[in-house]
């Protein structure tokens, strides 16, 4: 099991500095000068000569990769062309408020739709399995931006609409993340343990006399939770990463709005830091979907001792 | 035969389809004596899995046991609340089943699932001497190393010893009735061998009965006293296996005994001619008479009842209708 671990974390590196490179070529061959989106136009010729001195703008592309790798293995992803403040320190302020707003819709994801889900399976094709799952696949289907927009309308004067002050403001948007999470959850719930009741280990729980409630639990949910748990790890996980959309409506300040404004501003660094970060927390996911399912099931933690 | 442990009566079990009602077990008798071993016998869809299934009441929707009576131990399973009848069900009557691969909880140890059916039937028993009595119980069904094994799980085992791990999980509360559907099927030759040479060391020490489901003569012969041979929902022959291993009467069994290859024979396999028909469509009158040599034309109008040709044996043909001067139903 720990060998398997130690694998699979071995293995992100390569993938890591493959996505770091694939960033920064992209982001070279974008059109723009780094200095006159940081200047302005008009700047006397010293202060450009020294900044491209100081900022290895004149070497060639893949010694400013070296330095750009060298750095960022440090901890410096450099500095905003606009905020003029550095990378790493922007993605650490926005951090927090994407991962309140990422705990809280996931939470909400989990606590609805996997009951949800397992109502809808129990109670297959009935009036509750039908308006459960009409919700989820409009949660799944609506955009962001309409839901949001709705839940705007409908909540203003009642819940705070924009902003990041208080709890409250958590609500709404995280209504809006945790609808379209549930709805996915819910139905890979259903569908899946809707399956696993067909298996034939569920006619031996019967056979044994094992009552409805308790064969579902004990014997139904662990198995049919596998693929759950793989679809929640990656929710979170492009949680974490910041909901473009939906922090943008909501004016939160979080890894996502950042992303915009360093697109908006073409603030070279900060996009590059963004991304970057993004791809740390999606492999992250992807890892801890990885372990977790290996705890989960007993088959894969064997091939992965061997 | 001795004391009736399970009696079955005139049993119906329906599929409703879309298609139409498949009448998978259409008036079935049937009886079991305490401690007996009762074969049924009869080619894939005749409905022996379904006759278990539906004295383990695990007929699947859109199944249905929409007729007829099961006795058990005196008690009517058939109109038995399903809270109770799950208090007799792993406890007094327990199955092995066909797929020892798949059959067993793949996320949890064998010996957890073997103590959960021991557990879930004696309230009483703490974990520790539960846990001690299934080990007691590997031991017996012959798993090796079984304290070690209890902590395994499924895809560990092999598919004997997972076959092994279900007759314990069968065994585990000392049931009156085994009911064992194809226990060997998806085994190979020689563990085929070593699992009814355990199950039939167990019932005789036990005094367990078992309903042995096969579709294999040759288990059958080696294994039970008495046989039912079924064919499209209904019991064709019944008797005592010696006697209808000595006096095959009804057309199909003797084609099912044919079919049994030889060793020394070097004559091409022989086979029961057409195939097993469509449930939807059954021909009138007899099922069988379509794939019959010796059918005439009152098979193909009226359905034969059940002629008992000698004391216990039964035969539903009519070219023993006027060998038997006592008619009836079983």
């Amino acid at each position: 099991m720990l060998k398997y671990i130690t694998k699979r974390i071995l293995v992100t590196i390569p993938v890591l500095i493959g996505v770091v490179f694939l960033i920064f070529v992209m982001l070279s061959v974008v059109p723009g000068d780094p200095l006159t989106v940081m200047m302005g136009e008009k700047v006397k010729v010293d202060v450009i000569e020294r900044l491209t001195k100081s900022m290895h703008l004149d070497d060639p592309w893949y010694v400013q990769f070296a330095w750009y790798l060298w750095n960022a293995l440090h901890g410096d992803f450099g500095t905003s062309y606009k905020l003029m403040r550095s990378v790493s320190s922007l993605i650490a302020n926005a951090f927090p408020k994407t991962l309140m707003l990422a705990v809280t819709a996931a939470a909400l994801s989990w606590v609805i739709g996997i009951p949800a889900g397992i109502i809808s399976a129990v109670k297959k094709n009935s009036l509750v399995d039908h308006l459960f799952m009409g919700f989820a696949l409009c949660g799944v289907s609506l955009p962001a931006f309409s839901v949001g927009m709705l839940l705007q309308n409908i909540f203003n004067g009642i819940l705070p609409v924009s902003g990041f002050a208080s709890p409250m403001h958590l609500i709404l948007p995280a209504l809006v993340l945790g609808w379209n999470a549930a709805g996915t959850i819910a139905r890979l719930t259903r569908s899946s343990l809707l399956e696993v009741l067909e298996d034939d280990y569920i006619r031996t729980a019967r056979a044994k006399g094992v009552a409805p409630l308790s064969m579902i639990i004990n014997h139904a949910l662990k198995n049919s939770l596998l693929p759950v748990i793989t679809m929640m790890a990656i929710q979170i996980s492009s949680l974490l990463s910041g909901a473009v959309i939906t922090e943008t409506l909501f004016s939160i300040p979080g890894i996502g709005r950042l992303a915009v404004d360093a697109i908006n501003g073409r603030d070279m660094p900060l996009l590059q830091g963004t991304v970057i970060f993004t791809t740390v927390v999606i492999i992250g996911g992807n890892l801890a979907a990885d372990i977790l399912y290996c705890v989960a099931d007993p088959r894969i933690r064997v091939e992965g001792g061997k | 035969m001795e004391e009736r442990l399970l009696q079955i009566q005139d049993l119906h079990t329906t599929f409703f389809t879309r298609e139409g009602n498949v009448h998978a077990v259409d008036g079935v008798d049937m009886e079991i004596g305490a401690g007996e071993n009762v074969g049924i016998v009869g080619e894939s869809g005749c409905g022996k899995s379904m006759t278990a299934m539906s004295v383990m009441g695990l007929v699947k929707k859109p199944g249905k046991v929409d007729g007829g009576k099961i006795l058990f131990d005196g008690m009517s399973l058939t109109d038995m609340r399903p809270k109770e009848r799950r208090k007799i069900l792993g406890n007094q009557i327990s199955m092995i089943f066909q797929e020892p691969m798949t059959s067993l909880n793949p996320v949890t140890t064998v010996g957890k699932q073997v103590k959960e059916a021991l557990c879930l039937h004696n309230k009483g028993l703490s974990q520790k001497e539960a846990r001690e009595r299934v080990v007691r119980v590997f031991e017996m069904v012959g798993i090796p190393d079984a304290a070690k094994r209890y902590g395994e799980y499924p895809h560990q085992l092999s598919g004997g010893l997972r076959q092994r791990v279900m007759i314990a999980m069968a065994m585990v509360c000392n049931p009156k009735l085994m009911i064992a559907d194809e226990p060997t099927t998806a085994l190979d030759v020689t563990i085929e061998a070593q699992i009814l040479h355990l199950m039939k060391q167990l019932q005789e020490e036990k005094g367990t009965a078992v309903m042995m489901i096969t579709h294999n003569l040759g288990v059958v012969a080696q294994f039970c006293t008495r046989l039912y041979v079924m064919y499209a929902g209904k019991v064709m022959e019944s008797g005592t296996v010696k006697e209808i291993f000595k006096n095959v009467c009804h057309p199909y069994t003797d084609g099912l005994m044919k079919s049994v290859p030889d060793m020394e024979s070097k004559e091409r396999l022989y086979n029961i001619r057409g195939m097993v028909p469509s449930m939807l469509h059954l021909p009138k009158g007899c099922r069988f008479c379509p794939r019959c040599q010796y059918s005439g034309p009152k098979c193909f109008e009226e359905e034969p009842k059940l002629y008992e040709v000698s004391p216990g044996h039964f035969v539903r043909c009519f070219l023993f209708e006027q060998q038997t001067a006592q008619e009836g139903e079983a």
